[in-house]
């Protein structure tokens, strides 16, 4: 009985700590609609805001569509993160170790090259040959005869992504350095300072709905981390389970990169953490690295908008920003029964 | 009343090998049922498609084919103790136990108060309950058998499939698995289980379906088919079956 | 008695005169092509070189400087392909230079030593990955950096002792000067409040997108920038001290500038001009209100960047930003005695090509 009952205190407190986060989001986006490089480096809080249209201009046009983005796109690539490691049974895997983030870089570069630039294009080949990508790692692993299923899973990733990457290599040869060039370049560095509305507008209704879609499977995918035959022998349908999960962790992770250029270590990190403060069960830790991940890369990309005059690259803020939060954390006293 | 009939099945693996040849079986209701037999001799393919895991046309549950049920049904209907499990994520026994629950749940929905509890009593069922805010990774292999025998127990099925369930076990584990085994079998469980110890079918089995080669070499209450001349012809070496005060002593 | 010592004296004499003669004998013969570059590595030369490859990334600078002398005319010389979108001058000056293939930019070292050069120039940033290989092929090898005035000063005198023509460098040098001073000494008068200020944007498209890049504190583009008399409103705030940096809109409304200049290296700065005007967000700006946002001149090659038209660059700002101060300028005219003093191109349809392409390069700005 006791033991039902800190079970049920358990997820109290866990409720409380992300509707805590939550409000914390919510507080820091509009805190930080506040902050930026106008008209002068930090926070400024403006008297009389109808009279200043550069103002207005700024924080509705330039600093809301950002934050919008970065809050979106912390959400799902911390979500895809978490996706993979559970499907994968692995919680030492991103959608980058298998070769979705360079499958999608190259899709992107293909069309960049091969013809007009088109962004609903460009998002499109991304997408598909993220998914090739993924699917390519999948069935490697396989065949491979080698090892168990995580060790298969990461050498078939590690090959895929090395092929996808050399053939961005050849691509890159190819691409007229005039132009395309810096397009593809960009993919490669990342970085959130060419949002704008009308981006923002066509690509988040999906990422939202694949945020959505993850979400409704908070709990059962607890049950895909387990063997295919017991996930079966408790009344799911793993196999298809399964792959509506990846493709839509898949959809969400290209459609944003295409938009955001490819960041790393979000997807391979806020899961772990989430894990560390919610516990492993997914219903929780879900959710949690949802909203962690938004936290993460809201608060990057505002220090990375407002320390310095000039843009500081995403990829560098999130690695070190990560890799010290990632420190403080683990070091912290452990809890009996959540490791 | 017949849990489970298994008429004329044959399995062939898709790389060409038959597994299975011909097997016909009539599992009752409330009997505990011990497939034996060699490595390799067809056991888990058999369970596989008694769970329905592998595809047949051949087996019906309780008088409906097995075809014909949805998965979540189906999950009501037959619970799984597979031989073992991973551990990649630090679920405590609770929450693992409760995934037990899952044919109960809505499509989308999670766990209720009502599934916490009969998962708790689950685990009290297994004598684990004191460890139910402990992380699954830190049991040891019995303790770790005793969950996965929980899981199934919450799932509250009528039929209850084991895969060598004691195979990694060292005696006094192996004795209360026996111990809970033979408690739900009292409750009106069917069970099946998968073996090649034969004396520990024989202790804890009602019936002993005896497997060579795919083939079925005999089927029936375990006084009537488990001798001397049966075993030797399963395993192919000199087993004797005889009686020692009251006990029956298999060596 | 007298006339011995006389003998002797003579016969010293001439000995010192035949010594002499002998020395400078050896000075012109052996140490004949001779020149520090801008490694610090000194570099002989036995004879003149005759077949020159400029290779590696920017090597459109060094080949600029080359030309600048007249010893090209004998030279074969290979170039290596341009990144910078309007293509290069190279070869209207020397239109056979069409016809050869050009070096990749990432040719490998063993490409280059294979044609044999007598001579290949790189940029300083390429020595670490060409020029030290090159060193142990034997091939010699030249690095000029080109990227500040001072450096032009300092490597262009060198490059004229390799090629055993100080008297031109000389010459080049002076041309520079010449033309900044007139520059600056107009400019020294105005007041510090009475400077314009200025912000040079690098326009950069992205995924579909547009954004601005400034140079780093010590690049030649700032300098221009306050040589002309302006304030570079960006100085100080590119952290990054290789290369150009983005900055937000947000950013560039705090500087509030007086003009903006853009430039693109790949391709017409035109689009991005145009852009900006277009653009709601940037309206509130009040260089977009004042109609301030320009192009920047270019013929073959942009002006504003360190290849040796960087004085036509300045000479426009100048006039641009400062017309009554500089209304007898010309800018025609600078193009033209430009192009025929540093390249002695005297071809007047050339010449008309060349000024009618910088003309385009601002219709933009006269609208």
């Amino acid at each position: 009985m006791n033991a039902e009952r800190s079970y049920h205190n358990e997820q109290k407190r866990n409720r409380a700590i992300l509707l805590s986060l939550l409000l914390l989001l919510l507080m820091l986006s509009l805190l930080f609609l506040f902050a930026g490089r106008y008209p002068k480096g930090g926070f400024s809080f403006p008297k009389d805001l109808s009279q200043n249209v550069m103002m207005k201009n700024i924080m509705l046009n330039i600093r809301l569509p950002r934050i919008l983005l970065a809050l979106i796109a912390g959400a799902i690539l911390s979500a895809a993160g978490f996706t993979f490691q559970m499907l994968f049974s692995n919680p030492l895997v991103e959608p980058g170790f298998l070769g979705v983030s360079q499958g999608s870089a190259f899709g992107a570069a293909l069309v960049i090259v091969v013809g007009n630039y088109n962004s609903a294009l460009v998002q499109v080949s991304a997408t598909f040959f993220g998914l090739l990508a993924l699917g390519a790692s999948y069935f490697l692993a396989k065949k491979f005869r080698f090892g168990g299923w995580l060790l298969r899973l990461v050498l078939s990733g590690i090959a895929v992504s090395a092929i996808f990457s050399s053939a961005l290599g050849v691509v890159k040869l190819v691409a007229e350095p005039t132009k395309d060039l810096q397009d593809i370049t960009f993919w490669m560095m990342g970085g959130l300072w060419n949002s704008n509305w009308k981006q923002i507008l066509t690509v988040m209704p999906i990422v939202l709905v694949c945020l959505a879609i993850l979400f409704s499977y908070r709990w059962r995918m607890n049950l895909l981390s387990l063997q295919e035959k017991s996930a079966y022998s408790v009344g799911l349908n793993p196999r298809l389970d399964r792959t509506v999960l990846l493709v839509v962790a898949t959809v969400g992770t290209t459609l944003t990169i295409s938009l955001t250029g490819l960041i790393g270590w979000v997807g391979l990190i806020m899961p772990h953490l989430a894990r560390k403060l919610f516990g492993s069960d997914s219903k929780v830790a879900l959710p949690g690295s949802m909203v962690m991940g938004s936290l993460f890369l809201l608060l990057c990309d505002t220090v990375g908008r407002t320390l310095l005059p000039t843009e500081i690259p995403i990829g560098l803020l999130t690695s070190f920003i990560g890799a010290v939060i990632f420190i403080v954390i683990l070091s912290l006293k452990h809890q009996e029964g959540k490791a | 009343m017949t849990a489970l009939k298994v008429d004329n099945l044959s399995y062939t693996y898709p790389t060409g090998t038959k597994a299975l040849c011909n097997i016909t079986l009539d599992i009752q209701e409330q009997s505990t049922v011990a497939l034996l037999g060699s490595n390799g001799a067809g056991k888990s393919t058999l369970m596989d498609l008694l769970l329905g895991w592998k595809p047949s046309a051949n087996i019906l549950l309780f008088d409906k084919p097995l075809k014909e049920y949805g998965r979540k049904e189906l999950g009501r209907f037959i619970a799984l103790v597979p031989q073992s499990e991973h551990y990649n994520f630090s679920f405590t026994l609770l929450e693992y136990t409760l995934f037990g629950r899952a044919p109960y749940l809505a499509e989308m929905g999670s766990p209720s108060d009502e599934d916490v509890h009969l998962a708790y009593e689950a685990l009290e069922t297994v004598g684990l309950a004191s460890y139910a805010h402990r992380s699954v990774t830190t049991l040891s292999g019995g303790e770790s058998q005793l969950v996965l025998i929980a899981r199934a127990i919450a799932q509250q099925s009528k039929v209850l499939l084991l895969d060598e369930p004691t195979s990694s076990l060292d005696p006094a584990n192996r004795r209360k698995v026996i111990d809970i085994l033979q408690a739900l079998h009292a409750q009106g469980k069917t069970i099946i289980f998968t073996t090649h110890d034969a004396p520990f079918a024989y202790e804890l089995a009602t019936h002993v379906a005896m497997l060579k080669k795919g083939s079925l070499l005999c089927f029936g209450t375990k006084e009537r088919v488990v001798t001397s001349e049966m075993l030797t012809t399963l395993y192919e070496t000199d087993m004797t079956v005889c009686s020692v005060g009251g006990r029956t002593l298999i060596y | 008695m007298k006339r011995i010592t006389l003998c002797i004296l003579v016969l010293v004499l001439s000995l010192g005169v035949f010594a002499q003669g002998n020395v400078e004998k050896q000075m012109i013969s052996s140490e004949y092509y001779r020149a520090t570059d801008a490694n610090g590595r000194t570099l002989t030369l036995k004879e003149k070189p005759k077949s020159v490859m400029v290779a590696g990334k920017a090597a459109v600078m060094p080949a600029n400087a080359l030309f600048l002398f007249p010893e090209v005319q004998q030279m074969d010389v290979t170039l290596s392909k341009t990144d910078q979108g309007l293509g290069d001058f190279f070869s209207s000056l020397r239109p056979s230079l069409d016809e050869q293939p050009r070096l990749d930019q990432q040719a490998s070292v063993e490409e280059i030593a294979a044609t044999n050069p007598d001579l290949v120039l790189i940029k300083t940033a390429n020595y670490e990955s060409v020029g030290k290989k090159l060193d142990q092929l034997g091939v010699p090898n030249f690095t000029m950096n080109l990227e500040t005035y001072d450096e032009w000063k300092v490597e262009l005198a060198e490059l004229g002792k390799l090629l055993k023509n100080t008297f031109r460098a000389t010459q080049i040098l002076d041309i520079y000067e010449r033309r900044l001073s007139a520059i600056t000494k107009k400019v020294a008068a105005i007041p510090e409040s009475q400077k314009k200020r200025v912000l040079f944007l690098q326009g950069v498209s992205e995924n579909n997108a547009n954004s601005f890049k400034i140079a780093p504190e010590a690049w030649m583009q700032t300098w221009m920038v306050e040589q002309v008399g302006a304030i570079a409103v960006w100085k100080g705030a590119n952290l990054a001290a290789n290369g150009w940096s983005t900055v937000s809109f947000e950013q560039i409304a705090a500087w509030d500038p007086e003009v903006i200049y853009v430039v693109s290296y790949k391709s017409l700065s035109d689009p991005f001009v145009e852009a900006i005007y277009s653009s709601p967000i940037w309206k509130s700006l009040d260089a977009v209100k004042n109609n301030q946002v320009k192009s920047t001149p270019a013929d073959m090659l942009s002006y504003m960047q360190p290849v040796s038209s960087w004085i036509l660059g300045a000479e426009w700002m100048a006039k641009d930003l400062y017309p009554q101060l500089f209304a007898d300028v010309d800018m025609d005219e600078m193009v033209r005695t430009f192009y025929t003093q540093m390249y002695s191109i005297t071809d007047t349809t050339k010449l008309d090509t060349i000024v009618s392409k910088f003309n385009a390069s601002l219709a933009l700005n006269n609208r």
